[in-house]
Formats: C-alpha cells, structure tokens, sequence
C-alpha cells in the first residue's frame, strides 16, 4: 500500500508528455499528457511563517492540469471551471486543497510539511486520501517516526492523539500496553477492541487463552515497533467496510515503505530509567504492633496469650528477638529503579524494479518488580515490486520475538510480590536469622501469620513467557485499464506462546487446592494461534474534467483462524530445585487447554462519490457469512440455507467554504459538515456458540465428558448501528481548526449469557437478548499559537465525553461480582455501575450504636449488633438489617469526559512536545486499599489505619479493628470508592538536530523524553490508571497490577 | 526568543509547578487527625505537672521505657498528693518500688467502659488489680481515659498498694494453721531445671550441681492449687487454734499412716483441704455453704467469722470454727463398672464390653462392664481408688447380669486379687438392685487396689464379669 505523499506527487508528473504512476493505495494508473486549452486561475504561494514567496510548489487540477510556482511564488494553471479545486503539494511543505470558490486570483500560505493540517492524507481501504475528503469520522496520525518516544506501542501510542479515542494504560507492565476503545462500549460480554488492520490484512489483538501468570495478558500489539509505523489512520464511525468486524470502528496503520529510491540508514540508539513509585505509606513497626495488639484482643487472645507472642517481646536476650525486631522496607525489597535501552535500525531503498525497507530493533524494558523485563527482537521487510507495466507487487513480512520474565499481580497477598511486600510485617526479616542475630544467605520462610516472604517472590520464583509472531502478506495488484485494478492480498499469522512458572516452597503460603495442599506450584502453557487472510477486489478510480470523481471496490475477504492453549499446572515438586513440571506429583497433575476455529466470508462493495471536491458521497456495503453464525437465524438474509449479515452504510459531506459565496470570507480554509449512517457487525460471539460441544470432567478420578454448552442455533452478530454528524473547520490560514463530532451508536442482538432453568444442568446460555447505546461528543482543537520562522509553537487539545446506555438485558438487571467489587448492570443505566453499600462515617460511640439499633447479617444468618466502632450504613429498606438489600449504586466508572492537551514547540534546531492526558469524573474501586484498611487480619495496613476508633467517643472516621470483621465493615462499600480522575504530564521531550554538513552524516538528532513525569490525582493508590480486563465490568477496578511508572531516556539517532 | 514565547515558558512552568504541587497527598491521607494519638503514655505523663513524683518514680524503675514502646498499656497514675505520704521503704528500695509502679500498670488499653461491672486485671508485677468503672481497687478515679497512641491513662487519687496473696497473708499471721501449713513443704527435684554439671562415667547417668533443680512444693497445693498463684482467686478459711485443733482431731481416726509424723501431716493435711475454696466469696455474696474441690460441703457460720482481709488472689476469713460433720467430709465411693484400671490379661479386649444398658424396671439407662467367655480361670478387672481414708468400709454393687440365661459367681477382693478376705458373690441373672457384699476395713490412709474377680473355671457362662458399680460406704461413728 502506498502513502499519501506518492498520490500527492502523481499530479506533479502529469506534466510530462508520457508517464507512468500510482494514484490511490493500490491501483495502478497510466495516465496520458492531454492539453486543455481554456480559463486559466492564477495565484502566489508564500511560506505562511516567513511570508517568503515559494518556488517549485506543485498546483494542480487532478486528471486535468497541473504547474509549478515560479522565483516569485507565482504560477498560472488552467482550470476547467472556476469552481474547481487546486492541488497544492511538494516534498517540503505540507499539501493543501485550494477551491477556487467563482475567482481566478489566490493566495495561498503554506506551512511546513509536519504541521497538522486538515488536508492530511488518510489512509483509507480504498487508498490514501485527503482528510478532508473523506465523509466519515477519521483521524490521521503521521507518527514522523516516533523517534522522541521509542518506548512506546501502538496502543499505548494513540492515547491522548485523537478525540474519541480513550485509550486506558492496562497496567505498568512492560509491553502490557493498554485497552482502546473508540466511542465508547458497543458490547457487554464480546470484545470491545477496535479492529485493527496493518497493511490491509486483519492483526488479531485480541489476546487468547488465560495466563498462567495472574493477571497478565499477553499483548499482540507489543510485536509492532512504533517507529516502524508511518500512518495510523482511525475511522470511529460505521463505515461496514469490514462488516461483522467493524462494529467498535478500525484502525488502520500503514508501516513505512521505502520512499525514495536512494539509500537510506538510520540508526537510533536510547537508554534511560525508570522510577519506582513512592511507597504506599503502609504502617511502620511500632504503629503495627499497636494495630496487632487492637486486632488480636478482638480475636478472643487473651492478654497473657497476646504478650507471649514473639513479636510483643522486647527483651533482647530472648531467642526469638532478632526473629523480630528488624526493621524491613519490604516495598524496596520487591521495586526498585530500573534500566530501558532500544536499538534501531532501518535501510530502505531500491531501484526501478523494487524498493525495499528493511528494518531490526531490539528492545529491552525491566520492570518495576524486581527480575521482571521485556526483551524484544523485531525485524521487518517491507519490499514494493514492479514486476511489469501492469502488474506490481507489495510484500510485508514482520517477525517479532519476546521474552517476558513476570511475576503474579492481582489481589493475590500470597503470591504478588508486590501486595505481599505491603502486608508483610515491617518487623520481620528477609534472610533466616540466628538466635543471635547472625543472618544466613537463606531466605526467610512463611512467618507467625503464615504470609509470603516477598523476596522470595521475587528471587526463587520464576515467570517466563516466550512468545513470537510472523505476520506477512503479499500483494499482486494488475493494472486492467487506466482507471481499474483488480488486487489480491494473502497474508499468513504465525503466533506462539509459551509459558513457565515456578513458585517454591521456601517462603511462600501455601494454596489450598480442592484436594491437596499446594506447597509449590509449576505450570506450562503453549498457545498457538494462526490464520489465513486473504482480500481479492476490483478497484474504480477516475476523476471526470467535469468535476466528477469516483472510486468503486467490490471484492471479498476471506479469513480462516485456528487457535490452540494447552495448558497444565503441578504441584508439590521434591524440593526448590525442581521446577519442571513433571517432577510434580503425578495425582496432582492437571492439564486443560481447548482449541478454536473459525472462517468469515467477507463480500462488500464501496463506492465514493465526489463533485467539484466538495460535494462527498459515499455508499458501503458487506455481506458476511461466519462459521460462527448460527443455521437458524430468524428473518436473516440467507443464500442456500446459509445466514448471512447484510450491512450497509451511508456517508456524505458537503464542504461549505468551497462554495462561491464563502468566496469573500478567506479567513476561512475549511468548514465541512459530514453525516453518517451505518450498520456494523461484532462476531465475538464464540466459534462455537451455535453448536453442541462437550467439555471434558473429572469425576472421582474417571475422566470423561460432559455437554459444555446449550447450542443456540439463532446465535447472530451484534448489530451496531452507528449515526455520526460531524464538523470539520479550519480558519486563519489553517492556524485554528476545530473537528466536532456527535456520535449515536445503538447495540441490538446483543450478546448476553441468559439464566436458564436448573434442570438443564448448566446455569446460562448464550443469546442475542441484549441491547445497548452510547451516545457522546468528541472535539479536536488544533492552533498554531506561535508561528515565525525560527519559533513555532502548537497547541492541541482533545476533549470527549460519551453516555452508555443498556437498553435490553435479561431480567433487567445483572449483577457480577468482580476481585471484591459488584458491578450492576441494569437496562436503563450504564453498563457498569459500582453497586453497594452507602456509609455515613461511623458509630463514634458505644450509645449511637444502640440507638441506631442496627444489625448486620453474618453468613450464618446470624444477626450481630453493630457497635460503637463499626461502620454506619445506609438502612435503605427501613428493616434496621443491613443485608444486600440495602446496596445502590455508589460509583461509575465511565468518565465524564476524557481527553489530551499537546504542545509542541520548536525553536531553530530544538523542539520540545508535550502531551498531557486527562480524565474526569470517573469512578473507581480501589480493591488495594479496601485490602490495607480492612483492619481484619494480621496483614500490614495503610498508615491511615492510625486513625482507627479505639475508644468510646473518639471523633474519627475509620472503624474499629476486629479480627475476622463480624460487623462487615470492610464489605464493598462507597468507602473504597474514589474519584479516579487524573491529569497527567504523558509525555515530554526535547530533541535537538546537531547542525552537520551534507555529506555522508545526513542527519544527527539528540532527544532527552521523559513519561509520566507528573500526575496529578486524589486516588489514594500508586496510580489511578489501570485495567484488569477489557470487559466493561472490569472497568475501574484495582485489583493491584504494577502501576504505571515515569521513566526517563536519552537516545541518538544518526541518519546515514 | 521572542515575548510570546517567554509567555509560553513562563505558563508550561506554572503548569508544572502545578502538577508538582500535590505530592504529599499520601501524607495528608494518613495524617494522624487526633495529635494526641502521637504520643505515648510516658510523655501524656510527663506533660502532667501533677503526676512528676509518678514520672520519677517511672523513670527510677525503667518502666518509663516500657510506657513509650510499642505496645498498648493502661496506666492510673496517682497524684503528687497521693504519693506524698507513700511509705519510704517503699521509695528507698528499688526492687519493691519497681514492685510497686508496675502495679499501676497493665497490658492493653481499658477505658472506664470497658469492666461490666469489674476487671481484674494482671498488672505488670504479676499481682492483680480491680477496675471498676469510677474506681481501681481502693482508688478513685479522678481524671479518667486520656488516651494517647500506645494506651490510656487514669488518674486516680490514691496510690495503689499490692496486697499480699492468701499463703503470704496467712503466712504472715502467727497461728497454729499457718504452722501446720508451713510444716506441709516439701522439696522435688526436677532434672529439667538442674544444672547438669557432667555424666557419671560408671552410671551413664547425668550429675546435677547441687541445689539446683529442686521445685518447692507443699500437700496442701497439691490437693487445693498453688494459693500463691496470683492467676487464681480463692476464699480461705484461717481457723482459729482451737478450732483447727478440733479439725484435725475430728478426722484424726481416718487417717492414720504408716509413722506418726506422717499421721499428723496426714491430719494437717485432710483438715485444712476443704478449706480453701476457688473463686471470690465476699462477705455480701457469701452462702451458707462453701464447696471444696473434694466435693466436701463446709457450714459457713456468718457469727463464726471473726474477720476478713481481701488479697490479691482473693479472701481470707479467719473464723472460730467451720464445724464440718464427718459424714459430709468422708463420703461414699463409688466407682462405676465401666471405668477399670485394668485387667488380669490384656489379650481379651474381645471378652471385654463396655455397655450402655436400659434398666428394664426404672427405664432409665446405665453404663455397665460385661466380661464374657474369655476361658481364664479368676480373671479379674482391676479399680484403682486413690486416697481412701482409714476406717471400715461397707461395699455393695449393682451386678445386672441381663444378658446371660445362667447365673455365675464373681469375688470382691482388696489390693490382691487372690485374697479370699471377701467370698464368691452370686451374681443372680437380671438383677438390677445393689447386693451387699461385704465389709472390710482400711487401716491406713492410702490408695486402694479393688479387684473383680471372676469364678475359677474357664467355662463360658459361668466365669462371667458384670459390673455397674460398686460402692463403699465408710462407717462413721
């Protein structure tokens, strides 16, 4: 696929008698020099900074004309009517579309070529394109290399780099990356992930299978290199290009190409740092044994009992002493600073007959957790191939190898180092310690409270996951005429990974399983997944002299996806040096895997439509057929029997300030009104949901199977219809532009699990029976502030906001219960309200209590009085229990609005950007805290915890400690709900291109880029952003994942 | 540079100062809100002009340490005015000064809401205190519940005096019980706390240092408890001389030993047993009967009482008489059946049934031991009875035979099961009545040995055991 800038250049060699050339993304054109003889426009282009008049500057009409600026800046170019449009381009300042509007005289101002202008080329399906001739919502992003922010992924790239695109950092894992959604959520139990196309074959980012490492996800996306994307393009309305794939929008990334013939080199090398967060403040030695002391009494320990403990002895010449009196920073035993480093290379170059680029990195990034890394070795070859006159050929092959060596996370005291180092005693030791105090090079094993040592979480666990893919196509596109193509694109995926873990014995609390006691535990995970990918079409593209323009697709798209995870877990090796899993017991030995298959049919037709550049049509439709959709689906369209998804949509735009009598306000570039209609598809509906499949069971030891599932042979798409009105303007010479969209998408046959009577033996079925909407607004600003010759300076700001809505859901309502949090989800509300108790402070004294005469119900169906010290809720029903029948929603976690303020500033041979991102008025659970303020256990607490009630009438918010927490104080409640809102420095960074000479040293450029150098948050936890599940329920939960980091890198680069 | 971007630099700064702004937000979340809750007991009491002369003396002891550490603690501090009059021996010596403070010191945090409606607390001395909700022994309570991080402070306007407990009171007041008493210590060795200086090369055996390793111990504690154990409240009764000498008359004849000496230990002994009682009686709730650990019921004659002194492990009444009759105090044995000490053989646990059994006329259930078809000649079933009192015993026993269609014989006998002292019993079939079955007598005050014996044949049926129970009954005069 070609970019913009070669469709930019096609004009310019219309001028020649003869000449051969490319126009859109693939087709191929041979186009002939015809003189018009008639009106002529002329005009001046001048440096919009400087005011210097420019030369060489290529204006032309497409398919009709075309000149150059001359000394003065001056040109002349005949026209065929004076409402046409001028072309403007060349290769160093940006591109721009002029309308004539009825005159003959313009002046034009151009910038420079990296400025954000409207008529920046999308890269569509049906080829590069400007913006501002396109009718749907887009947004295209020109990485420029990405060379300031080497660290980055695509997914964690785009946030805060477009409107309506909310992307949430998943955690700070290396490689982890982030969840993307545009728009909002279209779906509550399929994905919700934007399809993502790379050189115009379907990437699967969707990660399969379930870690054996909590709580981590393998990322597909962490196989792209950043700097090896030259445009991602991101269509957020419902053109159906891609049908029953399309329904959370696309995302388009082109990877760069060999541009000119010459070679080229460039090479970047970086270093850098990351921080460790601030420990959480979690109670030090004297105030834990207060808290113990507070804590035991309640659990029924006697004084004597309580003094006999080893920890509440002081007397130094007692043998357990030094077992417990040091003082242990346990938060730096597990996190500390670490180091990132990024190698890069790139050649491109070529002949006539084929250009290649080629392209190896390696990436290293060490976690915040202690022996924790991510090292990545990519390569990429990217070749375009003139085989003959008519016929060309793109290939583009990329490997992409990694190793991550990781440790559990997620509220797992047992087994994440990192919550186990804030629950563990500050006054216990990391080594075994003698009677005497000597310490020996052992670790220490599981404590009096029979927690985890978290060095040895770190230092004798292990957590590895390898995992590559190969993701290459080739495309043949043949030249039938001068205006059509016909094209076929077949790419292959190749994805592995392979996983190991080790948890010992020595140090480690011990996990109860259903029949045995898990002392140490081994596990091994492989998953494959690869697929078949081809897109075969015939391809229109003309433009008339009477204005008119075209472009037609109709082909088809086929892919077929095999995926296969085995998994399998042991116990109880020998001893600590047997870590494969076979040496665990064999009685124990549990493996479970499942496999996938599914092929989608993809037939679809686009046509778009222009007139006089500014009268924008466009008509889309597809017909999908799927493997997954059920045989039975009722009033579906259907060929032979087969159930097909028919998904059409409408686009169109009407360009006002190209009309005549916008002619006299030249202060406006463009004001352009776009509408959209569409139906899309979502077919995360499971491979086999419409057919019986049986699972295997164990039943006292015989092995056997089971039925898995009830088949619903109605199973269909979601069907998501999305309207889309927009607004795209630009004024004062482009120094000012706005995009404002408003967007309504409404989910039907909404996948949901639906109860079904107990006598079926299974507790749900899957079925179509839901609905939901989203409706929001999203608004890009964009200025140049500051614009000399020397000193430019842009700002941008993005700001979105959408309102979820679940129209239809069984039952009404739904309540999930998700790491300690239950999540409602009713028709009528958004999908994921916070559902629980409300708190108002607490019973300051022992009278209040009683005379608010409220009980609790314990699980026993005990009622037990709240007392002086406990928490106050809400009797909502009057019945003076507080039971589940008190819970209402005390939190969302959607935000109120999201978005990003950029700056850029250059000055001579520096630029410094910064990108900040925000988000308000969301909602969330902290799970980590409602752990270290429980005040039920011997676990460490948060400082906070000083502050517990303690006697009768003192005056504080934070309950009693009571061990075991009869009184329920610690249940999810609106006291673990936080304001999850943030502002965040993302990311800052200054280069600078050291002045050499032209000679073989193109270019040298210096950068110094910090990330998440400031955040400004109330959340009471290392950080606010995070996500443990793509799932809306899972939204605004802590469920304590290694927080997001700043870090800090110097890097060079050295163009050869 | 120009104006418009010294504008810019000076706003991205401000920007940044901003962001930067707020990052103590951790801080402020666990800001202790009540200041007070940032200092310990020793600190609130320094800070308390009226409480210096407690503060020195916390420092002399070095529980001024102890009060600051970080453990939880209850304190009630007397005023200055309190400890003005406090006896100088107590101020000029260390080790009972220490004794002292640690008095008014217990683990733990108590509030004055905390007794429902009294506590007794284990103070850091070893000794126990009473907390009420105005008042803390003898003391009250004059500025109450001021907390601080490690604790809570109490001031109160007396200074607290540990009391003696019951065996250093009635130690320290002359009497011929207390004689008797003291006369009852006797020493042990235990190996595990000697020092053990070598091995005997002849022997093998461990040698101990001399002196080391002897635990102190007293027949009256081993019947009633440790009277000094501050853990444990009793009721004691001090008598007067001529009553204890009665006491001891009166149970004289029963317990007769092997020497004089041991008979009048023995006397000592038996007599002062039943009069120690667990837990606090005080005069308010005192009934009209105490109950020793013996099961022996004594009379308490409220005019008899001459006075009472509360310890700090409870009370002692010194009366003129606790006129116990000796039918209350020597009480019938029983011993059931079904709870042997042994058995002639070990190989016939198979013969052997422990039975639950209905009696058929009373409906009601009972426990028995049914020995059958073993094939030994005499085997018997062995009941161990520690303590008996000399004296002359009746003996009866219930042997219900219930199961059998003949009857057989089986033998009562004394400390050996071959003595013919007692004859062959018949054991009638279903009888479910007590069969008297004899009498002998105990000449010294000892543990008794009683064998059931089966008939001398190894016939099934006929050499039969049934027991469910059987009891002597002392003859008194």
């Amino acid at each position: 696929m070609l970019l913009g800038l070669v469709v930019i250049t096609v004009p310019a060699m219309a001028q020649e008698t003869t000449t051969e050339g490319r126009s859109g993304a693939d087709a191929v054109a041979v186009r002939k020099n015809i003189s018009y003889k008639g009106i002529k426009a002329t005009g001046t282009v001048r440096d919009a900074a400087t005011g210097v008049p420019l030369a060489g500057i290529n204006i032309s009409v497409p398919g009709y004309s075309a000149a150059f600026t001359d000394e003065q800046g001056n040109f002349s170019i005949e026209v065929p009517s004076y409402k046409a449009t001028l072309h403007v381009s060349s290769p160093d300042f940006q591109t721009r579309q002029v309308a004539l509007k009825g005159e003959n005289v313009v002046v034009v101002g151009l910038h420079e070529k990296s400025f954000n202008t409207v008529y920046e080329a999308a890269v569509l399906p049906s080829g590069a394109r400007a913006k501002s001739q396109v009718p749907y919502a887009v947004t295209s992003i020109n990485t420029a290399g990405s060379w300031q922010n080497p660290m980055a992924f695509p997914d964690s790239y785009l946030q805060g780099k477009a409107a309506g695109v909310d992307v949430i950092r998943k955690s700070g894992t290396p490689g982890q990356g982030a969840e993307i959604l545009l728009n909002g959520y279209n779906s509550l139990y399929g994905s919700n992930k934007p399809l993502i196309i790379v050189d115009g074959m379907i990437y699967e980012h969707e990660s399969f299978g379930s870690s054996l490492i909590k709580e981590h996800s393998n990322n597909p996306l962490s196989n792209i290199d950043i700097k090896d994307i030259d445009n991602i393009t991101i269509i957020k309305d419902g053109a159906s290009l891609y049908g029953t794939k399309g329904a959370n929008g696309v995302i388009l990334i082109s990877t760069s190409r060999a541009k000119e013939l010459a070679t080229k080199i460039d090479f970047a090398a970086y270093g850098g740092v990351n921080f460790a967060p601030k420990n959480l403040p979690v109670l030090n030695n004297g105030d834990f044994r207060l808290y113990l002391s507070d804590l035991l009494r309640t659990s029924g320990m006697t004084d004597a009992q309580l003094q006999a403990q080893p920890y509440m002895n002081d007397d130094p010449s007692n043998p357990e002493y030094a077992r417990y009196h040091a003082n242990t920073d346990w938060q730096r035993e597990v996190m500390s600073n670490s180091y990132n480093q990024n190698y890069y290379l790139k050649v491109t170059g070529g002949d006539n007959i084929a250009k290649y680029a080629l392209s190896v990195g390696f990436l290293e990034n060490q976690g915040l957790t202690k022996e924790t890394s991510l090292q990545r070795y990519s390569t990429r070859f990217n070749a375009d191939l003139n085989l003959s006159p008519k016929l060309t050929g793109n290939t583009s092959l990329s490997f992409t190898s990694n190793q991550q060596s990781l440790r559990n996370q997620g509220l797992d005291f047992g087994t994440n180092p990192l919550l186990a180092a804030l629950v563990k005693a500050p006054f216990l030791r990391v080594q075994q310690v003698t009677d005497e105090g000597v310490e020996s090079p052992n670790l220490a094993d599981t404590d009096i409270f029979n927690r985890s040592n978290p060095t040895a979480l770190i230092n004798s666990t292990q957590g590895q996951d390898q995992n590559y893919r190969f993701f290459g196509s080739a495309k043949f596109n043949y030249a039938l005429s001068t205006y059509s193509t016909i094209s076929s694109l077949i790419g292959l995926t190749f994805d592995k990974v392979r996983e190991d873990i080790f948890i010992p014995r020595l140090g480690v609390a011990p996990e109860e399983l259903d029949n045995a006691i898990a002392y140490s535990r081994l596990g091994n995970r492989v998953q494959r997944y690869n697929s078949l990918f081809n897109d075969t079409y015939y391809a229109y593209n003309r433009n008339w002299s009477g204005g008119h323009s075209f472009t037609g697709r109709a082909g088809f798209r086929f892919s077929n996806i095999k995926s296969e995870e085995d998994r399998s877990y042991g116990y109880n090796s020998p001893s600590d040096d047997f870590v494969t899993l076979g040496t665990g017991v064999n009685s124990l030995r549990y493996i479970t895997g499942d496999m996938g298959e599914a092929r989608w049919l993809n037939s679809y037709v686009s046509a778009d439509y222009g007139w006089l550049s500014k009268y924008l049509l466009s008509v889309n439709m597809s017909v999908d057929a799927s493997s997954r959709f059920g045989p039975a689906i009722p009033d579906a369209f259907s060929v032979n029997g087969m159930k097909l998804a028919v998904l059409p949509s409408v686009a169109a735009a009407w360009l006002i300030s190209s009309e005549d009598f916008m002619a006299g306000i030249s202060a406006v570039n463009l004001l352009k009104l776009r509408a959209s209609y569409g139906l899309t598809g979502n077919d995360d509906i499971g491979n086999y949901t419409a057919k019986q499949y049986y699972i295997t069971q164990n039943l006292f030891g015989a092995q056997g199977t089971r039925r898995g599932n009830i088949a619903n042979p109605e199973i269909m798409w979601e069907t998501t219809r999305k309207l889309n009105f927009g607004l795209d303007a630009s004024v004062l010479n482009e120094r000012l532009s706005l995009s404002l969209d408003v967007f309504n998408s409404r989910t039907t046959d909404m996948l949901v699990y639906e109860p079904v009577p107990a006598q079926t033996g299974l507790d749900y079925m899957l079925t179509n029976n839901g609905g939901m909407k989203n409706s929001g607004i999203n608004a890009g600003l964009f200025s140049r502030v500051v614009n000399t010759g020397d000193l430019k300076l842009d700002l941008g700001l993005n700001l979105s906001t959408y309102r979820n809505e679940l129209t239809q859901i069984p039952g009404n309502r739904l309540l999930t219960n998700f790491a300690g949090a239950t999540i409602l989800s009713e028709a009528g509300q958004p999908a994921n309200l916070l559902y629980g108790y409300k708190t108002d402070g607490i019973f300051t004294t022992e009278a209040e209590a009683a005379q608010a005469n409220l009980k609790t119900k314990a699980p026993n169906g005990d009622l037990i009085p709240f007392r002086g010290g406990d928490v106050k809720f809400l009797d909502l029903n009057n019945d003076h229990i507080i039971d589940e029948n008190d819970r209402t929603v005390i939190g969302n976690p959607n935000p109120d609005f999201y978005g990003s303020f950029s700056s850029n500033l250059s000055w001579k041979r520096f630029s410094v950007n910064a990108l900040v991102t925000f988000r308000s008025g969301n909602d969330v659970y902290n799970g980590v805290r409602a752990n270290l303020e429980a005040m039920n256990s011997t676990q460490n607490q948060l400082g906070s915890v000083n502050n517990r009630w303690q006697f009768d009438g003192q005056n504080t918010d934070m309950p009693r400690a009571t061990y075991g927490d009869p009184a329920g104080n610690a249940r999810f409640s609106d006291r673990w709900i936080e304001d999850g809102s943030y502002i965040r420095l993302r990311t800052l960074s200054v280069a600078y291109e050291l002045p050499v000479k032209p000679g073989f040293i193109k270019g040298t450029s210096v950068y110094a880029s910090a990330n998440n150098l400031l955040t400004r948050s109330s959340y009471i936890g290392y950080d606010p952003e995070f996500s443990a599940a793509s799932r809306p329920v899972a939204q605004g939960i802590d469920v304590g994942l290694e927080p997001l980091y700043k870090s800090f890198m110097v890097g060079v680069r050295l163009g050869l | 540079m120009n104006f418009k971007s010294r504008i810019f630099l000076v706003c991205f700064s401000v920007a940044a100062f901003g962001f930067s702004g707020c990052n103590d937000k951790f801080e402020e979340y666990t800001k202790v809100t009540d200041a007070t809750l940032n200092s310990n007991l020793y600190q609130k009491i320094q800070a308390n002009q009226n409480l210096s002369r407690f503060a020195e003396f916390l420092k002399q002891t070095g529980y001024d340490q102890e009060i600051a550490s970080s453990k939880k603690y209850t304190v009630w501090a007397p005023t200055n005015q309190a400890l003005e009059h406090l006896d100088p021996a107590i101020v000029n010596d260390e080790a009972k000064l220490k004794e002292f403070v640690g008095y008014h010191i217990v683990h733990q945090s108590y509030f004055t809401n905390s007794p429902k409606p009294e506590l007794r607390l284990k103070t850091l001395n070893g000794k126990y205190l009473k907390f009420s909700n105005a008042t803390v022994e003898d003391a009250a309570i004059l500025e109450a519940n001021q907390y601080v991080g490690n604790g809570v402070l109490h001031i109160v306007d007396k200074a607290l005096i540990p009391k003696l407990n019951v065996w250093d009171y009635v130690m320290s007041i002359s009497g011929k019980q207390r004689d008797y008493m003291q006369g009852l210590k006797y020493t042990v060795f235990d190996p595990t706390k000697a020092e053990q200086i070598g091995v005997d090369p002849d022997t093998g055996k461990p040698k101990y240092r001399e002196g080391t390793g002897e635990i102190e111990k007293n027949f009256l504690f081993d019947k009633t408890g440790n009277l000094a154990n501050e853990d444990q409240e009793y009721t004691f009764i001090l008598l007067t001389d001529a009553a204890i000498e009665a006491e001891r008359e009166k149970i004289r004849p029963f317990t007769k030993g092997a020497t004089p000496e041991e008979e009048e230990k023995l006397a000592s002994v038996y007599a002062i047993k039943d009069l120690a009682f667990k837990g606090l009686y005080t005069p308010e709730n005192l009934p009209a009967y105490l109950t020793s650990e013996d099961g022996v019921k004594i009379p308490i004659d409220r005019n008899a009482i001459i006075s009472h002194h509360f310890t700090s492990n409870g009370i002692v009444y010194v009366m003129s008489a606790a006129d116990v009759s000796l039918a209350e105090k020597i009480l019938p044995v029983r011993v059931e059946g079904e709870h042997p000490a042994g058995f002639s053989r070990t190989d016939k646990s198979g013969n052997i049934a422990y039975r639950l059994r209905r009696n058929p006329e009373t409906q009601e259930l009972f426990n028995d031991i049914y020995v059958f078809n073993h094939k030994v000649n005499q085997f018997h079933v062995r009941y161990q009875l520690p303590n008996m009192y000399s004296g002359t015993y009746k003996v009866y026993w219930v042997a219900p035979n219930d199961v059998q269609s003949i009857a057989f014989k089986q033998r009562f006998a004394v400390n050996d099961p071959k003595s013919t002292q007692f004859s062959e019993t018949d054991v009638p079939l279903k009888n479910f009545e007590e069969v008297y079955v004899g009498e002998f007598t105990v000449d010294k005050l000892s543990d008794l040995n009683i064998y059931i014996v089966g008939a001398d044949n190894g016939v099934d049926g006929q050499n039969s055991i049934s027991l469910d129970y059987f009891k002597l009954v002392p003859q008194l005069p």
